[in-house]
This record gives structure tokens, sequence and C-alpha cells, in this order.
């Protein structure tokens, strides 16, 4: 069964990583890094390009090799891989990357299984050539750390006053010590894709208002 | 018949080599990025301990191992000397926080009292947790040999415990290098 | 003994590996909707991960360190760990069907369950040995457990409830999942000589 490989325009498969099929928002994967890391914007960016770099290296690699990976150990196949480019990232940011390397602990080899990179590579580096794959990579990783980053921004204003660790406001801020907790970020987040989920119902609405 | 039992036997073994592969080839990229990466992060570690020793210990000239009880069990020590004179202890503590274990450095003098404290690495809550990393936090310890007295920071309760636990297991620690040095 | 037992208290409660650092959530998320299949998963994993971190300290002790190849500890843990799901996997089939077929696809998802790598790797950072290392996989499994059966509880008895449409579904749980995280705080108070 030869499977007629199309190849889809690189800008929406940008941007349906970023937003359409955003992996936090949408998708809903990649739970533990994204309410673990986000607790600081400096966490939340460290792990979404290192995420980033990981997903694109793995689809790339996945798509090249696509066609002599035998279907019945693929996700064996993929893991071996993935967690061969965790491990180069993991040693990269450890060597010059420290401080970040300490701050992220055992979540940059949790990497290996965010759901994520390895749904992207069964869905779409499996069954695609290695540019359109290496793109969704780039586009997914985006929407990845951009919802980190926007999680992150709102936990760590309200829970510690600060912006990537710069002060925004005065001693007479008091910050909602547990938004920067595990509490807080479940809360939060919870609220987020509230707001995601209303939001996509409202635009369907307008469609189907429109036809 | 031996058809049909080597041509599952042909797919497990080309399943099995395919994966090898893939598991060599990964090993071998591995191999070539650690080479790189491992004097750096080596250089990274050894750089770390001699500016987090100096900050302890500004006068001492050198420092020594100093082993009070087994070397895998016991967290590690160093005896500072300035031209032969004892200066002090640095002593590894490795208290557990909120976020995780922290590694600390904490130097004492001959006196048994605080001269500094070097945050190696935690995982604590950012603006929170962290601010026991301040040293408007931690210089409260500087000069003391006892930490009843010591507040925590506000909202922080679990790392500024930590750090205490911390102080007080090295302070004790301390005491018993020194006891062995002056023998 | 007494320091096992700390182990254990501080992997169930204070440490709990869903509800204070957050490892483990996409299955916490996915499979809790139901007690029974909660409760079935909760078996599955401690069950994994007991032989998980008892294998991959071995693995490491023996292999890794010996041969200096620690850069390779992921690859290699993740190996072990997606090998023993499979067997896990098989054993299940033939030994309880039942749970296999309710267990479903996430029965093959305990190989990217954060928890297990993440116990494995933290036995190996916390310096522990064999016996240590393996009660600390396995009641970190039973923290898990704990926290997916708890939270299971409170999905069923809140299914009926009027919920606005936008939170329906994922935004509850994680609501939910935020207050159940919030009771599990009052244990970081307990300070254990470790």
């Amino acid at each position: 069964m030869m499977e007629q490989e199309t190849t889809p325009k690189l800008s929406s498969v940008l941007l349906n990583g970023i937003v359409f099929e955003n992996p936090v928002f949408v998708q809903l994967l990649g739970m533990c890094p994204t309410l673990a890391t986000s607790s600081s914007v400096k966490n939340a960016l460290g792990m979404g390009l290192s995420a980033t770099a990981v997903l694109i290296c793995s689809n790339i690699a996945i798509s090249a090799l696509r066609k002599l990976i035998p279907d019945k150990v693929r996700i064996a196949a993929y893991i071996i891989v993935i967690a061969g480019f965790v491990t180069a990232v993991d040693l990269l940011l450890q060597a010059f990357f420290e401080e970040l390397s300490k701050s992220l602990g055992v979540f940059i080899p949790l990497i290996v299984v965010n759901c994520i990179i390895l749904a992207r590579a069964e869905a779409f580096a499996s069954k695609n050539g290695v540019l359109p794959s290496a793109v969704d990579g780039l586009g997914m990783g985006l929407g990845f750390t951009l919802a980190l980053l926007l999680l992150g921004s709102i936990r760590e204003i309200l829970g510690s006053g600060s912006w990537f660790g710069i002060q925004l406001f005065g001693d007479s801020f008091k910050p909602m010590l547990t938004m920067a907790t595990t509490t807080g970020g479940f809360l939060v987040l919870g609220f987020l894709i509230a707001g995601v989920q209303a939001l996509s119902a409202r635009l369907r609405k307008g469609e189907k208002a429109h036809e | 018949m031996t058809e049909q039992i080597t041509a599952p036997r042909r797919e497990t073994l080309h399943l099995g080599l395919v994966l090898g592969g893939i598991a060599f080839f990964v090993a071998l990229m591995l191999s070539v990025v650690n080479s790189v990466t491992a004097p750096i992060i080596e250089q990274n570690t050894k750089e770390q301990e001699v500016i987090a020793f100096s900050a302890l210990f500004p006068d001492a000239t050198d420092f020594k191992e100093a082993s009070p009880g087994e070397p895998d069990l016991t967290p590690s020590a160093s005896t500072a000397y300035q031209d032969g004179v004892l200066l002090g202890v640095v002593v590894t503590a490795t208290p557990r926080g909120y976020g995780g274990e922290m590694e600390l450095l904490i130097g004492f003098d001959t006196g048994l009292r605080v001269t500094g404290i070097q945050f190696i690495s935690t995982s604590e809550s950012p603006g929170i947790g962290t601010k026991v990393q301040e040293e408007s936090y931690w210089g409260q310890y500087i000069g003391q040999s006892e930490f009843d007295g010591v507040d925590a920071v506000t909202g922080a309760t679990v790392s500024s415990k930590a750090v205490k636990s911390g102080v007080t297991a090295a302070s004790e620690l301390a005491m018993a290098i020194l006891a062995q040095e002056v023998q | 003994m007494s320091e096992l037992f700390l182990i254990a208290i501080n992997a169930v409660l204070i440490e709990n590996y869903v509800l204070v650092r957050t490892i483990g959530c996409c299955p916490f998320l996915g499979v809790s909707k139901r007690t029974e299949t909660a409760v079935g998963m909760g078996m599955a994993v401690i069950f994994t991960m007991t032989l998980s971190s008892g294998i991959t300290w071995a693995v490491n002790k023996y292999i890794l360190v010996q041969f200096e190849l620690e850069y390779m500890r992921t690859v290699a843990f993740i190996l072990v760990i997606a090998t023993l799901v499979q067997f896990v996997e098989m054993a299940l089939k033939k030994i309880m069907p039942a749970l296999y077929s309710a267990l479903g696809i996430y029965l093959p998802l305990i190989t990217t369950n954060c928890a297990v790598l993440g116990a494995a790797l933290d036995g190996v950072t916390k310096n522990y040995n064999f016996i240590e290392s393996v009660v600390f996989g396995m009641t970190a499994a039973v923290g898990f457990a704990l926290a997916i059966v708890l939270f299971s509880g409170v999905r069923e008895r809140t299914a009926g409830n009027d919920i606005p449409a936008a939170f329906r579904g994922f935004p509850f749980a994680l609501i939910s999942a935020s207050l159940l995280a919030l009771a599990f705080t009052g244990f970081s108070g307990l300070s254990l000589p470790l």
C-alpha cells in the first residue's frame, strides 16, 4: 500500500503547530513539563527551546529514516532516536548553560517522554518529507514554547512580582505565592485551557452562523 | 516446513538489526557529543569550586581534603590553610529543600563560626524559595555558631529550614574535623 | 529499616510525584475518569516502577558506571522501561485479560509516563543502594496511584455536575487537581531527618 505523500505548504505547517493544533492548548499534550517548568519565565523559555531543539532534530531524523523503519518496531526506534537527541541537548546544556541545566534538573532528560515529540514523530514525521517535518517540529516547538511562556509569565508575575527575574512592582506588591507552586500551575493552566475552549467554541459558532 | 520457521525468524532478525543499527548510530553521535562536552563540564565544576572556596576563605593559600569518616557516606569537606596555618573548614551540605536537594558549601572558622555560605545548586521556587540565596538572608548565619535565632524567609519556610538543617549538620561535621586537625 | 520508611513517606506524601512534583500528569489527567481504571492503572504502574527502578539501578551500576558510559543513561533507561512495559503487557494479556482490555491504549503509554523514568533517574541522583532504589520506585508509584485514585473519586462524583461549557473536560480536571495539590502541600511541612 503506497501512500501518496503530498507535500504540505510549509507556512501552514508552521502556523498549525503554533496556533491551530497547539500541542498544549489544543492537543492537550506535554502536560508534565508544562506544569513543572512554567513557574518562572526563564525556566519556561529554557525548557521550551530545549524541547524545540529535540523536536526539530528528531523529526528530521525520523523523517529521513521513515522508509527504513519497519512498522512493528517503530515506537521503539522513535524512542531511541529521541532519547539520543535529548541526551545530546542535556550534555550541551550542562556544558554551556550550567545554571539553566541545574534549574531544570530532571525535566531535561524527561523530554524523552514528552508526549509531544513522540506524537509528532508518529503523526507527521513518519509520513512526510524531511523539510516539512523540520518545519512541523519548529512549529510545534514554538507552540509549546509560547504556551510555556504564557503560563510562565502569568505565574511569575502573579507569584513573585517579576518577569524573567526583573522585579516589576515595588515592595508594596504582595505576590500570590501559590501561583509559583504546583497548585497555581494546575489552576492557571485550567483557566487558560478553558479560555481556549471558549474561544474556539465561539469561533466555530461564528463559522456556523456564516453558513 | 523449514521456510515457515525461518521466515518469522528472519523478520525478527531484520527488526533486531534495524533497531541495533539505530541504537549504534545514536550511541556514536552521543559519544562524540560527550567527548566534546565532558571536559567542559568538568572544567565548569572545578571553576565553580575554586570560586566558591575562595569566596569562603579569601586569604587561604591552599585547601586539603579532609576525610573524617568513610569517604562514600559523609559529605565532602576540605580544610583551608594560609601558609600552613589552619583557617577553617569548608563543608558540603545537601539538605532537602522545597524543590529537591540543595547543595551548599559552608565555611567555618576555627571557632566554628560561619564565614559564609555558597549555593552550588538549588531548585527552589523562583522568587520565593530562591530568596534564601540572597546575602541579605543567609548573612544572618555569618559569625554565628548557634543557629536558633536565625529567621526564615516569609513564605519560604521549607527552603529556610533546609538551609538551617544543612548548616547545622555541617557545623557538626566541621567540629569533628577541627577536633581531628588540632590533634 | 527506618531509612526505608522515611523514603516511603517522602515519596508518597511529601514529594508526591503527581501533586507536588508534577511528574506523571499525562496519565493522571487521562485515565482518571473512572475509579476502576484508575486503580488498575495504579497497580500496573506500581508493578512496572518497582521492577524498573531495580533493573535500571543494576544497569547503571554494573554497565554504565563500569564502562564510563554515564552519558548513555537516558537512552539505556528508557530502553529498559520500554522493554519492561512490553513484558507487562504480554503478562497482563495472559493473566488478567479483563484489566488488559480495560486499560487499552494506556498500558503501552506507561512507557511515556514521566514517573517511571523520573523515579529511575532519581534513584541514581539520590545515590540510593539497590533496596532503597526499589523501595523508592515502589512508593513513588504508590504516591502516583494514590493521587490518581483520589482524583478519579473526585471526577466520578462531579461527573453529573453542571459545569460551564468552556470548563468541561480538561480545565475542570486541572482545577480540581489544583485543589488536590493544595491539600498535599500540607505535607511539605513534615520535616523528616533524611
